[in-house]
């Protein structure tokens, strides 16, 4: 390990992507991923991350509890975990990169009660195209303004094949239980809310 | 570097009291303060948000075996009546 991987604390996302005005869950799993293999080794992968509410400032990440944590995450790999906390730093972002989300939209397929894409879509992470297969199934199920709030992954995302979702479950009408599949194997899980239903916290997790 | 107890791992069987839920809320690692809600204190007050709840529901479903009927949620305030209601879907 590398002086800069023994540090408790590091900086994760820096940026705004298209007219966002917070820290997009697709950027923070990217993050987090790099840092997983800096950690735990080239097969390391984030097999979780809970959002409580949107970042609007830098984010940091920590290997040591937060009080002031808005998320967490858990780090796994072939030598095992770290748990993780993420933070708001006291510095405005002031970087923004395009982002057209339309395009990975017009390749998404509604088939009976999944949401397909049939293969990786060129200018796009896989965390994208598996944030944006769910939160289209989402909208497309009860409109509204859909956050994924917690998601879980058994592996890193296969770089390429299709990518299909489904919420098997749905509470309240506003907490949907979607699951992540790749050819019939479960690759995940996340929890979408409506972004009006979650309320924020302020003890540690 | 640890494992631990998952919600999956968690069966819940009848008799359902408080106190045989508490292995639920400890394989949630939600960091609540489980003597308080032994005590009554309201899942709200206690400090569980939208996604504690739902993580929570999912829990006792997945270790009851069953599906809470979204009509029957806004019964299951507390931890007591929570073990109440189980135990009446259980029995």
């Amino acid at each position: 390990m590398t002086d800069s991987a023994l540090r408790p604390c590091y900086e994760l996302v820096t940026l705004f992507k298209g007219g966002r005005t917070y820290v997009h869950s697709t950027d923070l799993l990217a993050s987090l991923e790099c840092e997983a293999g800096r950690r735990l080794g080239a097969e390391a992968w984030v097999g979780h991350l809970t959002i409580r509410r949107q970042a609007t400032r830098e984010v940091e990440a920590w290997f040591e509890p937060r009080a002031d944590a808005f998320g967490a995450f858990r780090l796994q790999g072939p030598i095992g975990t770290l748990r993780g906390w993420l933070t708001e730093s006291p510095r405005p972002i002031t970087r923004r990169v395009p982002y057209d989300e339309d395009a990975l939209l017009a390749s998404v397929r509604f088939e009976g009660d999944a949401a397909v894409l049939p293969g990786a879509v060129v200018g796009f992470t896989r965390f994208e195209q598996m944030v944006t297969l769910w939160k289209a199934l989402a909208t497309r199920q009860v409109p509204g303004p859909w956050t994924l709030a917690q998601v879980d992954l058994d592996g890193p995302l296969p770089p390429a094949g299709p990518l299909e979702v489904q919420y098997p479950r749905t509470i309240d009408g506003r907490l949907k239980l979607g699951v992540l599949s790749r050819t019939g194997a479960v690759l995940g899980t996340c929890r979408a809310i409506l972004a009006d239903a979650i309320v924020a916290r302020g003890r540690h997790r | 570097m640890n494992e631990q107890t998952t919600p999956e791992d968690v069966v819940v069987k009848p008799p359902v009291t408080p106190q045989s839920l508490v292995p639920v809320f400890e394989a949630l690692d939600s960091g609540l303060d489980i003597d308080r809600l032994l005590r009554g204190i309201t899942f709200r007050e206690a400090g569980l948000d939208s996604l504690d709840i739902f993580n929570l529901v999912l829990a006792v479903e997945n270790a009851a075996g069953i599906k809470i009927p979204d009509e029957d949620l806004g019964q299951l305030q507390d931890l007591p009546s929570l073990a109440s209601y189980l135990d009446r879907r259980l029995s």
